[in-house]
């Protein structure tokens, strides 16, 4: 049903219209019951049949078509219980139909015998009227025949005679009344006991008249106010006498013998009296079929209400089950279902009530278990996503379940931790990871519990050296998965090599350093002494040797220098100078050299920064110097210098459209005797770095896709304008991660 | 019982067939130096199922009805000055096949071989009500009402389901109604 129409149809209304209904239906069946007992009451009992039939059956008509439609609906939207509702209705309907349906045919076949034998007693009434109307017809017979005795004295007598012979033949004929008519229907004699004559006599009915100038007898039976019935025979009168005489018409009354009066009385009343009867008898089959149809209706409707009720009473505790089964299955479990019986049923639902009752305590255990797991796995995601090594968890099947920030950053990668995706095949999306996987997979294929290793890998931040230690987890002797942790120690290792290099550099310096400036000397001397004593051709040679020992021993020294600068920097002295007249001298100094090939775009007014104004400038230097170089020996490259101030800051970016660094050289270009020209030391950005960081700034060497040109390389440099702090803490963390500027 | 048949009637008169049995058709209203006499002429028509009925032994008894009513405001039921009743048997006496017609007012009965020549008896003017003048006040407003109709009570109970069921069985529907005539005096 609708939920409009249960709205109005509340379950008050509904009971109140089944009370209705049924009181209305037992008024009915008891008004039927005494109509059909007392047939004669049925005239003032069928206004109440009809009014409390219809009532009943209208009541049950609507009470039953909405527990269907109830039903039909329930039936369509595939509620719980309403096949098993419907499977039931159909059964008891049946079982109360079919003993309803044999009982109407046999008592149809019953009132349609009942109206047997009634025509024999007709059949012998109408005998009873036969003979009467043979005794009337014989008397009417000796009449005429009387009657006809007098024509010949009638016919003939003169007419101012006749009514003395009338007389006496009235009296000698105990007929109540005669008249003597001419042929033509004109009065002649009269005598009667009947009436007076009348002044002017009236005529004979024409009719009659004709009827008897035919010759032909009329008589009649007549109604008579004091006689009740009288016998009018008219007849001819004709005359054989030629002499005298004429044709006459002759009409009489005579009562009707007393015997037969009442006997024609009884013969009537009983034959009226059984035609009543049986008259009335087919009035009493049409009522009583009425009266049939009503109560099969009654019983009907009664019986299919009464179906649909008790069915909804036994299914009512199946269909709260299936509700509450349902409401289990959708994961409410504190819907206990209502239980009003006492019986095999209540006792199931009872159970099923406790059984949701222990469901719904474990499932809130279990609820309250998996909140506290989820925020044990939110606290160790907290606890991953903030350390600063990479951490990855995989499953005892080698899928990855979990990696953190710090994991995906070292990596490069943007790796999905997504469950169920081994980690060949997320290598196989991100080759980054390839030399971690392999060494995983050969750890894991060797059965290593615990184990640490070392590995590089090639990112866009070039080749990152990584230390790995990875463990499996067993719990209950049972591998459950691995977890992997791993740190890029690339800065460390180029800080431990940096301080390798510095030592290195220290002691060549001092162990070289001493001895040529005797080599320079002593070739010096040589060449002094000797040259002019020798003939030109021995002069010459010797001035080639001691002019070659010499560059050579200046190269050395400018080496050593070199190794002393990057070995021993100078001490760094802080002063307050403006940046950009720092570039614009240097820029003019190559323009001067390489003009055309120097730019120099000052973004924004810079602000004075504190630094030690020689340093910068030996770094400037040195990078447009390599930039200048970087196309080879041949050709000069264009150089770019960029700067403006930002957060506290100084950036500066110099780029060239030279030949470029290799991507295996780009993670190594700030260490030590790493150089892309054939004669450099490969200790210049090394030194340019160090002078960056003891500034408490920092150099990166930018991705190729960052700056405009098309090849070539390009360095940022990041300052902060007062040296007694570090990088703000933003920048510092941006640049730490590689973020690009 | 009255307002129980009134109620099961005007529910179901809207299924009252075209064809009316009894129709009043020249109502009259005679004004003499002392009386208003009032009249009318009667055409009855009865249904097959109704002569049948006639003929197996149930006698039918009409009533015509004269009724003079003082006319009051519409909240207020009319005051009856003057009501009479003319009540006709009519009967079959199969032994004489002839239909007998007794009038239960004077007594007098008459005899016909036909139905039709006893109804044409029936529908015969006939004086109904007389009143005298001085009855009736020259301030007030009268009307006369007339009806013809079957008598109802006087028939077999198993005969009376038929007139509380007119869709079913109309032919048992005998009632011109009230016909009103305004009087003026």
């Amino acid at each position: 049903m609708s939920h409009s129409t249960s709205s109005w149809l509340s379950q008050p209304v509904v009971k109140t219209f089944t009370v209705i209904g049924s009181v209305s239906t037992i008024l009915a069946f008891a008004l039927l019951a005494e109509a059909i007992n007392d047939p004669d009451t049925i005239g003032s009992l069928f206004p109440f049949i009809v009014l409390s039939s219809a009532i009943g059956l209208s009541l049950l008509f609507s009470t039953i078509s909405l527990n269907l439609y109830k039903l039909v609906q329930r039936f369509i939207a595939g509620e719980a219980g309403a096949r098993l509702h419907s499977r039931f209705v159909t059964i008891f309907v049946s079982l109360a139909l079919i003993p309803i349906i044999i009982i109407s045919l046999f008592t149809i076949q019953i009132l349609r015998q009942q109206d047997r034998g009634e025509d024999e007693i007709m059949h012998a009434l109408e005998g009873s009227r036969e003979l009467y109307k043979t005794a009337l017809n014989e008397k009417k017979k000796r009449i005429i025949e009387n009657l006809y005795q007098l024509s010949a004295a009638l016919s003939t007598t003169p007419r101012s005679i006749v009514d003395p012979l009338l007389e006496e033949a009235r009296d000698a004929n105990k007929a109540m009344e005669l008249v003597l008519y001419d042929r033509m229907g004109n009065q002649i004699g009269f005598s009667s006991l009947l009436s007076e004559p009348e002044l002017v006599p009236k005529p004979l009915d024409n009719l009659i008249v004709s009827q008897v100038q035919q010759g032909l007898d009329y008589h009649k039976i007549q109604t008579h106010e004091e006689f009740n019935q009288i016998l009018h025979v008219v007849i001819p009168l004709r005359n054989f006498s030629p002499e005298s005489g004429e044709h006459r018409i002759l009409s009489s009354y005579y009562t009707i013998p007393k015997q037969l009066e009442l006997g024609q009385e009884k013969i009537n009343d009983a034959v009226m009296r059984n035609k009543k009867r049986l008259y009335l008898d087919d009035q009493q089959n049409t009522v009583y079929n009425i009266a049939f149809i009503l109560i099969l209706l009654l019983s009907l409707l009664s019986a299919l209400w009464f179906a649909l009720y008790s069915t909804r009473r036994l299914i009512a505790p199946i269909h709260e089950l299936a509700k509450g089964t349902r409401s289990v299955a959708s994961g409410v479990y504190n819907q206990p279902i209502t239980n009003s019986s006492h019986d095999d049923l209540g006792f199931l639902v009872q159970s099923f009530n406790d059984m949701m009752l222990n469901l719904d305590h474990t499932h809130k255990n279990l609820q309250q278990s998996q909140q506290l797991i989820e925020h044990q796995n939110t606290r160790l995601e907290g606890i991953l996503s903030h350390l600063s090594s990479g951490v990855m968890v995989l499953d005892s099947q080698r899928r990855l379940e979990r990696a953190n920030t710090m994991a995906c950053s070292i990596l490069d990668s943007k790796m999905n931790p997504t469950p169920g995706i081994p980690i060949g095949v997320v290598a196989q999306h991100h080759p980054i990871i390839s030399p971690l996987t392999d060494l995983l997979k050969k750890r894991i294929q060797d059965g290593d519990q615990e184990w640490c290793d070392s590995l590089t890998i090639t990112t866009s931040k070039g080749v990152r050296n990584l230390f790995c230690r990875g463990s499996a987890l067993q719990e209950h002797d049972t591998l459950e998965g691995y977890v992997v942790v791993f740190d890029d120690v690339t800065e460390l290792v180029s800080a431990q090599k940096n301080a390798a290099w510095s030592e290195v550099a220290r002691r060549l310096a001092h162990e070289i350093k001493n001895p040529l400036t005797p080599i320079q000397l002593s070739a010096d001397r040589l060449r002094h002494r000797y040259l002019s004593k020798m003939d030109a051709e021995e002069g010459k040679v010797l001035d080639r040797a001691t002019h070659t020992i010499i560059q050579q021993v200046d190269a050395l020294k400018r080496m050593v220098q070199a190794f002393s600068d990057y070995a021993r920097a100078p001490k760094i002295k802080f002063s307050t100078f403006d940046p950009a007249r720092l570039l614009e001298e240097v820029a003019d100094l190559y323009r001067a050299q390489h003009p055309g090939h120097i730019e120099l775009n000052i973004q924004s007014p810079l602000s004075e920064i504190e630094a030690d104004n020689d340093r910068l400038r030996q770094i400037l230097n040195n990078l447009i110097k390599n930039g200048l170089e970087s196309s080879g020996e041949e050709k000069v490259a264009d150089v770019h210098i960029t700067a403006w101030s930002s957060d506290g800051t100084l950036l500066i970016k110099i780029c060239d459209n030279g030949a470029g660094i290799d991507d295996v050289l780009r993670s190594q270009i700030f260490e030590p005797y790493a150089t892309t020209k054939p004669k450099g030391t490969g200790l210049g950005l090394a030194i340019v770095k160090r002078i960056i960081e003891e500034h408490n700034g920092q150099i990166h060497l930018l991705d190729p896709d960052l700056f405009s040109m098309d090849q070539g390389s390009c360095f940022e440099i990041t300052l902060p304008i007062r040296h007694q702090t570090a990088l703000p803490p933003a920048t510092r963390e941006r640049l730490s991660n590689g973020e690009k500027p | 019982m009255v307002w129980l048949r009134s109620l099961l009637l005007s529910s179901l008169i809207w299924c009252q067939t075209a064809t009316a049995e009894i129709t009043i058709t020249q109502p009259e209203i005679l004004d003499t130096p002392q009386h208003y006499l009032i009249s009318a002429q009667f055409s009855y028509k009865l249904e097959e199922s109704v002569v049948d009925a006639l003929k197996n032994g149930i006698p039918i008894v009409f009533i015509a009805e004269y009724a003079i009513e003082e006319v009051t405001p519409i909240w207020d039921k009319n005051r009856v000055i003057h009501h009479v009743e003319h009540r006709f048997v009519l009967s079959y006496r199969e032994f004489t096949n002839r239909f007998y017609l007794i009038s239960l007012n004077n007594n007098t009965h008459g005899t016909y071989d036909t139905i039709e020549q006893a109804l044409e008896r029936m529908e015969q003017r006939h004086d109904a009500l007389s009143v005298k003048k001085d009855m009736l006040s020259p301030k007030k407003e009268y009307q006369a009402k007339i009806r013809a109709s079957l008598d109802e009570s006087a028939l077999p109970g198993l005969i009376q389901p038929y007139l509380y069921t007119p869709y079913l069985w109309p032919e048992w529907k005998l009632d011109s109604g009230w016909h009103t005539l305004s009087l003026t005096l």
